[in-house]
This record gives structure tokens, C-alpha cells and sequence, in this order.
């Protein structure tokens, strides 16, 4: 894997042009996981089971950021 | 009465004694019955037979862990054979097996020796164990759409793609889902209707996913009732509608596991893709 600055990840990126494609959904943890578990410590683990939950509706998860308030992924997809 | 007090003793029996001793107490009884039908006033009619099975399975199990409640893992299944007639005056036989398996053999015994052991999709309560049968599931089918020049696959992805058929009308179910304030935070509780799902395997896939979101979504609720359900305040008789809702969708769960969820289909592609490696 080859690791980028922030800089590099602004300087080198485009914004999409078919804005309609994105879509912004949020995935709490009890809805990746089991029950009971209020907080996935594993991101990879959780951000792999949002991406198929995502994947299911035709979309690729680009951007993601945690809700820690509420324990969710918020997530920027593409379709 | 004295018959009553027998059932009352031996169940009792079953209940306490086995609770007592730490030991897993198995009834499996079977009834069948052969009908034949002719007609004497018209000899041209062929003889008519019916053969019917009855089977009664009862399983007491002790807890093996007090704090969870959790109990021996436990199946028990039976498969109905027909042999062909040896001769023409000769009856075929009927050979039924019976299968009790408990504790690990019971979750790891492989589908040739009794198909129910393996469960299947949608067959677990919620947990993590389900969420990784679904992603493996999901997995497996996008290999099998991956692998193009494959017919095999293709034939696989197929049946998979036709499980979406045995779907129910997801138009007349209520799928439930959290509502947000505007920092992202879940104030209550709102029904999602859906008009209809793909036709593939992706279908199958989240309605069993739909299904079991919307029971996360009203167990939450049950339990922070401070929730709202379509941004109202939940009175009684909502309350006792939502519970209805519940125990309606854990049927429709039920359903799911015993028609698509065990279906062979999702075990021919898995054990396709297995022999991949």
C-alpha cells in the first residue's frame, strides 16, 4: 500500500461531477454487529461489514467518518 | 386420571431429573400408517395407497451456563425414504433415520449427514455469528459474478439469483429503521416501506438484513422509551401495535430460514467456490 499526505489526497483529487450519484448514509453499530456491543473497536472489521452492507444497495463507500456520540459510521457513497 | 398423573409424573420427570443430573433428555417417537383404497364395483380403478409419518421430538437440556441461560446445543432430524419395489408383487420398503446430535457435534456435523445441522441463513438469533454467515454468503456471490467464463458459476450465481423468487411480498411488510436528530444522535423509531427488492441474490440479502435491522430497531426501542415512532410520542396502544410488529417480523424470520435460508443452493455455490482454492 502507498501511503499519501493530506496534501497529496487534496492536491491529487478531482470532485465528482455526477453529484447525484452521492448519497450520505449513516450505519450505527448495533446494525453491523451483534447486539449488546455499543462500540466496534475493530474499524477495519467495521467499516469492511459497512461497505457490504453499502455494496448490497449498488453503492462504494469513498468517504467515511465516525459519529462517536451516537457509536455510527457516516458514511459518503457513490453509486 | 391415573393416565394424567403418569404424563404428570414423567414429565415432571424429564423437566426436574434432567435439570438435576446435567443431562440432556431426548424423546423422538414415530407413528406411520399405510392406506390402501380400491374399488370392488369398478376393477379398472388402480389401487390407491397412502403412507403417512408422525413424529414427536421432545428435548429437555440444562443449561451450561447459568449467567446467558445458554443450553447444550441440540438437533435432532429425521429423513423419509422410499426403496424401489424389488419385484412386482413385493411392497417397497420405507426406511426412515432418525439423527439426535448434541454439543459440538452437533454444530459442526456437515450437511450431508442432516441438512437442519447446518442452519443456514437467518437461522441464529441476532449476533455476530449471523453477520458473518451473510457476509460470507454476499462474498461468495460476488466471486461467482467475477468468474464470468465460468458456467459452472454462472449456473450457481443463477440459483442463487432464484431464491429472490421465494420472497414474500415485501410491499405488506413494515421494515423498521432509527430516526436522527440533526447531529446524527437517534431520537426514535420510524416504519420504512419498500415497494420491492432486486430479483438477484442481493435481494434475498437484504431482506434478511432489513428484517433483522428492523428487530434491533424496535428491541432499542423497547428498551429507551423515551423513542419516539414516526417522530410521536409512543401511548400504550403503539406500544402494543410495535410488539405485535416484532414477534410478526421474527415469524417472517423463522420463514426465511426454513425456505431460503437452508436452501442447497447456497451450499452447491459455497462449496463450489471452497473447491476454487
Amino acid at each position: 500500500m502507498d501511503e499519501i499526505t493530506i496534501t497529496e489526497w487534496d492536491s491529487n483529487s478531482i470532485e465528482l461531477s455526477v453529484e447525484d450519484s452521492i448519497k450520505y448514509f449513516i450505519f450505527w453499530d448495533s446494525q453491523i454487529l451483534q447486539r449488546g456491543k455499543t462500540q466496534i473497536l475493530d474499524s477495519t472489521l467495521a467499516l469492511k461489514l459497512v461497505a457490504e452492507r453499502a455494496e448490497l444497495y449498488d453503492y462504494g463507500i469513498i468517504e467515511a467518518k465516525r459519529n462517536t456520540q451516537d457509536n455510527a459510521w457516516l458514511c459518503k457513497c457513490m453509486t | 386420571m391415573k393416565i394424567i398423573h403418569l404424563v404428570l409424573i414423567s414429565l415432571f420427570a424429564m423437566t426436574h431429573l434432567a435439570g438435576c443430573s446435567n443431562a440432556v433428555t431426548y424423546h423422538h417417537s414415530e407413528r406411520n400408517s399405510i392406506a390402501l383404497e380400491t374399488r370392488a364395483t369398478d376393477p379398472q380403478q388402480p389401487v390407491q395407497g397412502n403412507i403417512g409419518i408422525k413424529t414427536r421430538t421432545i428435548v429437555v437440556t440444562p443449561k451450561v451456563d447459568k449467567q446467558s441461560g445458554k443450553s447444550t446445543n441440540v438437533v435432532s432430524d429425521f429423513e423419509l425414504k422410499r426403496k424401489p419395489n424389488e419385484s412386482w408383487y413385493k411392497f417397497g420398503t420405507t426406511e426412515i433415520s432418525s439423527t439426535f446430535m448434541t454439543g459440538k457435534a452437533a454444530t459442526l456435523a456437515s450437511t450431508q449427514s442432516i441438512l437442519a445441522v447446518k442452519g443456514g441463513l437467518g437461522s441464529d438469533t441476532l449476533g455476530e455469528f449471523n453477520v458473518r454467515k451473510k457476509s460470507i454468503a454476499q462474498s461468495i456471490y460476488q466471486t461467482l459474478n467475477t468468474m464470468k467464463e465460468d458456467e459452472t458459476a454462472k449456473s450457481l450465481s443463477k440459483r442463487l439469483d432464484d431464491l429472490s423468487k421465494l420472497l414474500p411480498d415485501v410491499s405488506k411488510i413494515k421494515f423498521y429503521s432509527f430516526t436522527m436528530d440533526a447531529k446524527g444522535n437517534a431520537t426514535g423509531i420510524k416504519d420504512n416501506k419498500i415497494s420491492s427488492l432486486p430479483s438477484t441474490f442481493k435481494g434475498v440479502l437484504r431482506y434478511i438484513t432489513d428484517i433483522e435491522g428492523s428487530l434491533i430497531v424496535l428491541d432499542e426501542m423497547l428498551v429507551n422509551r423515551a423513542m419516539t415512532y414516526n417522530r410521536q410520542p409512543i401511548d400504550k396502544n403503539t406500544l402494543d401495535s410495535l410488539i405485535k410488529e416484532k414477534a410478526s417480523l421474527i415469524k417472517e424470520r423463522e420463514t426465511f430460514a426454513t425456505t431460503i435460508g437452508n436452501s442447497p443452493a447456497i451450499d452447491a455455490a459455497a462449496e463450489y467456490i471452497l473447491g476454487q482454492l
